[in-house]
Order: C-alpha cells, then structure tokens, then sequence
C-alpha cells in the first residue's frame, strides 16, 4: 500500500494546514454530538415528566351530554385490580372562585382522595408547604398553588371563601401551598373529594379516574382494555401528549437539516483543504504518473489523506463533543420556566449511538469531499503536471 | 514489419498544439529504435525534442500516428496498461531531477518497485545496489533538500532504472550540470547500457556527448531530418 504511505507522507509534512483542516471536522462533530445531547436530553426530559407530572392513564365520561363518571367505586376498584395498575385516583373537577378578603381568584377546584392522589401523581413532591396528608383528616381543608395564593395574599392557616353560583359558600383552611414551575400554580387548589362532591351538590359521581401504571409504555394497551370493560373513555399519557411529540419529531427534522449544513460546511473544508493539496502537489503528482502510478492509485492516495484528515477529526470531534456535553451538563444553565415544560436546567443526554452517528456521518461526508479533489488529481495531465512549478 | 530487435517504432507520428493557431511539435515523425541501442537526440531549442520524448514515455498521447513499444501499439491502450508500461518498461530522467521532495534518496528510488508492487526488503535491497552503482552510498537517507544537483540527478538515474525498463529516456539529464558532472553521468548511463543492454534515448545540446552515440537523431521543426 504505497499509497497510503504517500498519502501519510504528504498529510504529516504540512503541519498546519493538516491541523486546520482536522480542526474543522473536529468543530463539526462536536457541534453536532452536542446538538444531538441537547435534542435527546430534551425528549427524554419531557417523556419523563408527562410520565412523572400526569396519571399514566385518565378515565373520563364516555359521551359529550354525560360529564360525570357515575358508580366511580366500583369503577376504580375493578381498575385497581388489573394486571400493571399501580393506583386508581377518582377525582371531582370544578370551577369556582376564590375570595380572601378583597381578593377573588378564579380557581379549578380538584376534589381527591389524598391518599389515592397521592399515589398517582405524587403531589407531595411540589407541596412546598404543608403536608397533602393533613387533608385525610381535615374535612374543610385546602392547598393552593403558590401563585394563587400569593394573588390572594392569603398564607397558610388563613380562611378562604369557596364561592360557586347556585352553592352554599363554604370556607376552606388553606393548609398547605404547592409549587410545580408552571402555570398551574396560579389556578390549582386541591381539597378532600367529599368536600367539593358536596360543594358542587354532586355526591356519588366524579370527573376523571387517573391511573397510574408499572410501566408507563404498557399505558396504551392497558387504557385499552379499561376502554372496552368499562365503556369509558380512558387516555394514555402518550395519547395525550401526541401534539408535543410530534412537534418534537418535526423538531428532529430541522435538526436534521442543521447537521446536515453543518456537516456541508465541514465537507466544504475538507474538499478545500484537498484542492490547494493538489494544486501544492501537482508536480509531484506528475512524477508520481511518469514513475508508473496509475489514475486510480492518485485517486487512492488523495481518498485516503482525506479520511486520515477526517479520521483524526472525527476522533477528536468526539472527544471535544463529549467533554463539551458533560461540561455542560453539570453547569445547570437556567432556561426560561414556562417556555419549557417546567425544566429548570437544560437537560443533556450523553447518548453512545449519537456518537457514532455523528462520526459516521463526518467520515462518509469526508470521503465525498475527497473525491473532487481526488478525482482532478487522477486526470491531471503528466507533462504539464511535471512542467508546473 | 517488426522484427525481434525493434523496441520502438514510430509511424508518422504527429503531435499538433492547438491553442488558437495550429502548431505541428512533431511532424510525420518515423523512426525505428534497435535493442540495445544508445540514441541522442539533438536539434535547436523548439524543436519537438522534448514532444518526442513525452510521447515515447507514455506521458502524453499523440495527434496522430502510431507508435509501437515491444510491437505493441501504445497509443489504443487504458490508462492502466500506459502507467503499467511507464512503471516496469519505462524509466524517465528529466532535466531537473524530479524527486519526491518529503521521501529520502532510498525511498525515491524505492517507489518505481513499490508502484509495480514488489515487496519493501525487495524494493529496498534492489535500490540499495542502484544508489551504490550511481556512488551514493554514503547519502541514502538523505531528502532531496539535503543533496546536490549532481547527486540528485544520480539519485534520479536510479531511481529511473530501478525496474530494470527496457528503454530508458532521458531529456536533457546532464543540462541543469557543470560539465564535470554531466560528462561524469553521461559515462555513467553508457555504462549501464553496455552493461544490462537496456536502449537509452538521450536529449542533448552536447554534439561532444552526442558523438558518442550509436545513433543521432535530428530535429528541425518538428520533422526528423537525420537518421
Ligand atoms: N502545451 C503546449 N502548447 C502549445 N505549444 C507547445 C506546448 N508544449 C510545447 N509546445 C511547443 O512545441 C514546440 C516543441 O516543444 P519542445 O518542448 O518539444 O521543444 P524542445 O525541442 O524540447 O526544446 P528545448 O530544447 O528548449 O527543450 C515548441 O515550439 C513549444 O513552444
Ligand atoms: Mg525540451
């Protein structure tokens, strides 16, 4: 394989311009094993949470004129006993206003059991005050959202009015706060299920059933089947989050054609780094012709120094890519709440099959970008080749 | 008809520029060239010497005409069998050496071995002995940068007969030498040919050197006027 050895020879004696060149590819890979950890990190951000912040599975009315769930005992309890059914939470939802004092504040009201809540949705993880247990036995009992209750100005231990027309205005305790990082903080109060079932004059019925399941990637057969036992309308997590991930999907498009730009301009690089190689080499590459080296082994020796450029580059790449995400990942950059879903830091997936991804890419594009140059090289024209200077 | 001992044979040969005017380099050129044979090439700056060795070397193809290398016509071949010939039938001097500028003189000479795809202790052995007959055994490892004129034209002498080519060309090889030198490698490459009976084709402005010759061939404007 003297070409290779040719080709190593003539990459090893430019120093700078080898160096250049692999730099280029380098930055290339990097970038995108980046954008690729960004990308990946973000979906599983949001998988994780639709997972973590909602019931695997909400069970509704079936039919637009029914808006309550009747019988929901029974309902749950058969729920409950399904194969991969973790927790059965029924719940009565409604709108009522708020008032303390001068203040009235819209609210949905959530009438739980705070057990049985608690269960599926681990509400306890965002009281921030107070306790949802204290609810099991305070009958007049409620927890706010953060933001509600500072548009109140009501604290913990305050009363707050409960006021919904055609309803006995009843006051509630507000015995705990809840904060998630998002905008439901500014409209959830939780409070005991008999309490609002009775509020709302509506006992015996609620408005959904969640579900919380073993594992979340069994929500959709398990819906299902509670779907055809139960005539109700059951809705997994990843049906309910069909619109956020596709819009992600179609994120991954315009990242697609961001790599693929990126990696247009690092091909661009290579190929132009090989041209001024070839026309620095001309001469030699005549003498190379007239020694015997036939247009295939020039084509040869020019592919190869640009997968030794992209081979070192690639290398690199990932190395700078790698060390760049987990430095990254552990500065916890602050991004904007609302616009993302509650995440508070951007979140970076490390992901091994991304790497190779990115290097096989890089190295594919190097190969396209050496064969221009690789192929003017190949049909030079030997005597003028030689006469060049 | 091609006899056993013709290595090259021209008929009406013919290479015309064509950038603009029309301008005929080599002009109906016929010529046969014997084994074995020791020829010179001389004429006035111009007139097609250079033209006539490019085409023999296989570097440049003609207008029109044949040209014949071992009975073979070279001018209907791919460009795998023309750069297979220039490797293993073929040995080029150029005026100025033309060596790999980042290889040593060994591995200069090497190449040529290599291309035709003999090993490296073979390649190395074979180029060793060539860089010794040529007197350069104490400078193998040296590039190219680090020799003289002189020594480089000898390590391209090497370099061009480390295939043992049937036909050796050379164009101009001692014109870039002080007299001392040039003669020096012009007695050299006749020794070569007396020894291994390989045809050498030399270009030289040198009628002393020409002389010498078994054959003269004269160029005037691109048509041979003396056999
Ligand atoms: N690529 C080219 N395009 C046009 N004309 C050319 C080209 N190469 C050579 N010529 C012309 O062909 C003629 C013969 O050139 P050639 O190089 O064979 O001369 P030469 O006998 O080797 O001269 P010298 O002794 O100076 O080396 C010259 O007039 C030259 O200008
Ligand atoms: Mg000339």
């Amino acid at each position: 394989m003297y070409e290779l050895k040719i080709a190593l020879r003539q990459v090893l004696s430019r120093k700078k311009q080898t160096l250049f060149a692999i730099l280029a590819v380098a930055l290339a890979v990097a970038v995108i094993t980046m954008m690729m950890a960004m990308i990946s990190g973000f979906q599983d951000e949001l998988v994780t949470s639709s997972i973590e912040n909602n019931p695997h599975i909400v069970i509704s009315p079936q039919d637009e004129e029914e808006e309550v769930i009747h019988l929901y005992r029974y309902t749950s309890a058969m729920i409950s006993e399904k194969e991969g059914v973790i927790a059965v939470s029924p719940k009565y939802l409604g709108q009522a206003a708020l008032e303390y004092r001068d203040n009235a504040e819209g609210v949905s009201l959530q009438g739980v059991d705070p057990m049985a809540e608690e269960s599926v949705m681990r509400v306890n993880e965002d009281v921030v005050k107070g306790d949802l247990m204290t609810l099991v036995h305070t009958r007049y009992g409620i927890l706010l959202g953060d933001q509600l209750a500072e548009n109140l100005e009501v604290n913990v231990g305050d009363q707050v009015n409960v006021v919904f027309p055609g309803s006995q205005t009843t006051s509630f305790k507000v015995i705990g706060l809840i904060h998630t990082g998002t905008a439901a903080d500014e409209v959830t109060a939780y409070a005991r299920l008999d309490s609002i079932q009775d509020f709302f004059n509506e006992p015996g019925v609620v408005s959904t059933i969640g579900v919380r399941v073993a594992d979340p990637y069994q929500a959709d057969i398990i819906a299902g089947s509670i779907e055809r036992e139960t005539g109700l309308d059951a809705v997994s997590w990843s049906e309910a989050n069909a619109a956020i991930l596709s819009l992600l999907e179609s994120r991954a498009i315009f990242a697609n054609i961001f790599y693929f730009l990126i990696y247009g301009i690092a091909g661009f690089g290579i190929a132009n780094t090989l041209i001024t190689i070839v026309a620095q080499r001309t001469r030699e590459i005549g003498i190379l012709k007239a020694m015997g080296t036939s247009q295939k082994s020039i084509m040869l020796v020019f592919l190869f120094q640009s997968m030794i450029l992209g081979a070192a580059g690639l290398v690199l790449g990932t190395i700078l890519g790698y060390i760049a995400t987990i430095a990254l990942q552990s500065y916890e950059i602050e991004i904007p709440q609302e616009t993302y879903f509650g995440l508070q830091t951007l979140p970076l997936e490390v992901e091994p099959l991304n790497f190779v991804y990115a290097a096989f890419f890089a190295f594919i594009v190097n190969i396209l970008s050496g064969i221009y140059p690789a192929r003017k090289a190949a049909k030079l024209d030997p005597v003028k080749a030689i006469e060049s200077a | 008809m091609t006899d056993e001992s013709t290595v090259i044979e021209l008929k009406n040969l013919t290479k015309v520029y064509q950038n603009g005017v029309e301008f005929r380099a080599l002009d109906n050129a016929n010529l046969r060239i014997e084994k074995g044979e020791f020829v010179a090439i001389v004429g006035p700056s111009g007139s097609g010497k250079s033209t006539l060795m490019h085409l023999i070397g296989l570097l440049d193809t003609p207008s029109s005409g044949t040209l014949l290398i071992d009975g073979k016509d070279v001018t209907k071949m791919s460009d795998k069998e023309r750069s297979g010939m220039r490797n293993r039938i073929l040995g080029f001097v150029f005026q100025y050496h033309h060596l790999l500028p980042d290889f040593t003189a060994l591995e200069n000479v090497m190449m040529p071995l290599l291309i035709a795809g003999k090993s490296r202790e073979k390649a190395k052995n074979v180029a060793e002995e060539l860089l010794e007959k040529v007197g350069l055994e104490g400078r193998m490892d040296h590039r190219p940068g680090e020799l003289s004129g002189g020594q480089n034209q000898r390590v391209a002498i090497a370099r061009a007969l480390s295939c043992s080519p049937a036909i050796v060309l050379g164009d101009e090889p001692t014109g870039n030498l002080d007299t001392k030198s040039g003669d020096m490698i012009y007695e050299l490459l006749r020794q070569l040919n007396r020894e291994y009976n390989q045809t050498f084709i030399v270009v030289t402005h040198n009628d002393d050197l020409a002389s010498k010759a078994d054959k003269i061939i004269r160029l005037v404007d691109g048509k041979i006027t003396v056999r």
